[in-house]
């Protein structure tokens, strides 16, 4: 039997409710803001730009930041540059990191705590400190300058195994990959039917921080790509930053610009991550 | 048989040798021959240089040489540089240095030295300033870079406010008559109760006048850190005077409530190299033109705040190095190149022929039509030499950390200064 409320609970459930919205709202607004003002700041003439108290809403300036911005750089080429990487990157990483985590998480074979280990090792060490073997590597197969340093080291990554490892160990039975190997399937079918579907949330996570981890890579980019055509979107409007003569207008009109497809992504994988997730645990995938 | 191969192998070896021999006795750019250079730059650099390299004069000096241009920001850029140099390839034939940086590379080496043949850098300098010369010059006289640009520090001020707080700045004697003015100039104007004219942004801004811009100097002739004691204790001592003073308005540089505060009226002076005089003009503060003024620092402090050199990395073959040469004495020596790259990015010049140029005797109209070139200039020749270290880069990121506490008043002067001492004594040990 359901207890009815009194009007005084409905009250305090009512003004309960108000307060959690207003304290997330306030919260939401401290996240949003900066993308807002990246955006007022990208319409706002250059001189119009830095005021005490910020400015709040747009301004004229959008059609001369936009052409000063193709003035100085060629932008659509470095958004291709950006995205193209950032595609690839992330199938690639998606791919390798999901092979390797299937074999750590489904097959027994020598050495394989041993290297599952090692592999884990790796992540402890500061990214930086391999930038000069990188560097000579890259040097020595002739990879400067182009797109390859900056995706294909990392396709096997050890966030990436160690993160699908974990993931496909607990959601994938066993009796599932038995049941398709008596069926006849090959491992490899096996993969492609059976794991990447189940493993669709992790993907998921993958693939997102895979594609903003590498549109925002700034310092791989920086020593990797030599000319400004060949420059990703961080690089090509990090060169804008001048010491005499800073067109911040350009600069605002670009990062503005370069947000868009992050936001499409992550739009479009948040989505992927939730429903996915949700309909694991209305289903309790077997263990 | 076995003499006739002996034979052969002998011809082959002489020949080689001899060829090598001749190979490297060309130590001259051959301008018949085409040839591409690179230049690593930063920030502006490269809208000035490619309108020198663009110039009827220059092609016709160079009609084979192609000068191609690679500009990241400025932190960027010199990340990139230290990448390429520590992994001895990458880099390009020739490298832009910001002054903050010519240290780490004297410490790190990895720079041609130009001071020998066939560069012979010394003759070609001789008409360049000589303080920054001597900060690209080792203890052991190499030569790794020529300055291109340089910043003599000025104290800019704006007239408006000190004629309404009574003051002149034209021609302050001292620190602490600075700091007098600065009393008057911090003011609430409208009488709400909170200040809304400040003096100056911060003290941070100010420690590096009476130290030479923090260019070498860290160490005695002797090798003894921060020696004399009392010309670092002064330093810290005028900073905590100017806090306690109450006469800053406590901004972080860059920010944009700083920025804000060149045009807003909200300080009324600014110490920086000449360059600063083109950032407020271009975009900092356009709109007050007219009302900023430049003069020499409060006692008559002499001290560079920037400046770019021009470099050849080690790792670059000689047939490449002989061009980026010719780039880069065309680009230093070469007088209309530096008056190119002043109109475009007020980027002062370092060639000392130009400072008697027309140029530099021109009213500014920024700066209220006063001769704003001529006083940089003569504060440019005064400057004086010194050789940086290879520990500077240590000594004054240290050193910043003991400012900074006495600023904030988290220690006594003397207790940030024996801190800050032990610390590089330690570091360089």
């Amino acid at each position: 039997m359901v207890k009815k409320r009194s009007a005084g609970h409905t009250l305090l459930w009512k003004v309960s409710g108000t307060l959690k919205y207003l304290v997330l709202f306030g919260v939401s607004l401290i996240f949003i803001y900066p993308f807002y003002y990246v955006f007022v700041l990208a319409t706002r003439e250059r001189g119009n730009m830095f005021k005490v108290p910020p400015p709040f809403w747009f301004g004229h300036g959008i059609v001369d930041n936009y052409n000063s911005l193709l003035k100085n750089l060629p932008f659509w080429r470095n958004m291709l540059n950006s995205t193209g990487i950032a595609v690839l990157a992330t199938f690639t990483t998606v791919i390798f990191c999901t092979m390797a985590g299937f074999a750590f998480a489904k097959y027994k074979f020598k050495g394989e705590n041993f290297l599952f280990n090692f592999i884990l090792v790796t992540l402890a060490i500061p990214q930086l400190l391999g930038i000069i073997p990188f560097f000579k590597m890259m040097v020595w197969f002739n990879w400067l300058n182009t797109w390859f340093p900056l995706f294909i080291p990392t396709m096997a990554n050890a966030f990436g195994i160690f993160l699908m490892r974990q993931y496909l160990a607990g959601s994938v039975p066993l009796d599932l990959l038995d049941a398709a190997r008596i069926d006849g399937i090959g491992e490899f079918k096996i993969l492609v039917k059976v794991v990447f579907p189940l493993a669709k949330p992790a993907i998921a996570v993958l693939g997102i921080s895979t594609f903003i981890g590498s549109w925002n890579n700034f310092f791989g980019a920086l020593v990797i790509l030599r000319d400004k055509r060949a420059y990703t979107i961080p690089v090509a409007l990090s060169s804008l930053l001048g010491i005499h003569n800073i067109d911040f207008g350009a600069i605002m009109m670009g990062t503005a610009l370069s947000l868009v497809p992050l936001l499409v992504i992550f739009l479009f994988f948040s989505k992927q991550i939730i429903s996915n997730l949700l309909a694991g645990s209305l289903k309790g995938v077997a263990r | 048989m076995k003499s006739v191969i002996g034979l052969l192998l002998s011809f082959m070896l002489l020949s080689t040798s001899l060829f090598a021999g001749g190979k490297q006795e060309v130590k001259k750019y051959n301008p018949d021959s085409p040839v591409t250079i690179t230049l690593g730059g930063y920030g502006d650099l490269e809208t000035a240089y490619k309108a020198v390299v663009e110039s009827k004069d220059f092609k016709s000096k160079y009609p084979n040489m192609k000068v191609k241009f690679v500009t990241n920001d400025f932190a960027a850029h010199h990340d990139r540089l230290t990448t390429a140099i520590a992994a001895g390839k990458g880099a390009f034939e020739v490298e832009a240095i910001e002054i903050g940086y010519i240290a780490k590379f004297v410490a790190n080496g990895g720079l041609t030295d130009l001071s020998g043949s066939p560069f012979n850098a010394k003759d070609a300098v001789k008409n360049i300033v000589k303080y920054a010369v001597s900060n690209a010059t080792t203890k052991d006289g190499k030569i790794i870079a020529v300055p291109v640009d340089i910043a003599p520090a000025v104290m800019f001020y704006r007239k408006s406010l000190t004629d309404k707080a009574g003051v002149d700045l034209s021609d302050v004697k001292s620190w602490d008559e600075y700091i007098k003015a600065g009393r008057k100039l911090t003011v609430d104007k409208n009488g709400d109760g909170k200040i809304d004219q400040y003096a100056l942004t911060s003290p941070e801004s100010v420690w590096e006048i009476p130290l030479n811009g923090g260019k070498g100097g860290w160490f005695s002739s002797g090798g003894n850190v921060l020696e004399p004691k009392e010309r670092f204790i002064n330093v810290l001592n005028l900073v905590k005077k100017i806090r306690k003073a109450g006469i800053d308005a406590d901004l972080d540089a860059w920010s944009q409530s700083w920025l804000a505060s060149f045009k807003t009226g909200l300080v009324a002076t600014h110490f920086s190299g000449a360059w600063w005089g083109g950032a407020l003009r271009t975009w900092v503060a356009p709109k007050e033109k007219g009302d900023w003024r430049v003069a020499y620092p409060p006692g008559k402090a002499l001290a560079s705040i920037g400046g770019t050199y021009l470099s050849i990395p080690e790792q670059i073959s000689l047939d490449k190095k002989l061009p980026a040469w010719e780039l880069i004495k065309y680009l230093t020596t070469n007088p209309a190149a530096q008056l190119i790259t002043f109109k475009k990015i007020d980027a002062f010049p370092s060639l000392t022929t130009i400072f008697n140029d027309p140029v530099m005797d021109e009213p500014v109209a920024y700066f209220g039509n006063q001769k704003a070139r001529k006083l940089f200039a003569e504060i440019a020749l005064k400057i004086p030499e010194s050789s940086v270290s290879k520990y500077d880069v240590i000594a004054r990121d240290i050193w910043i950390t003991a400012v900074t506490n006495v600023i904030i008043g988290k220690s006594s002067v003397e207790a940030a200064y024996d801190k800050a001492k032990k610390q590089i004594e330690n570091r360089i040990q």
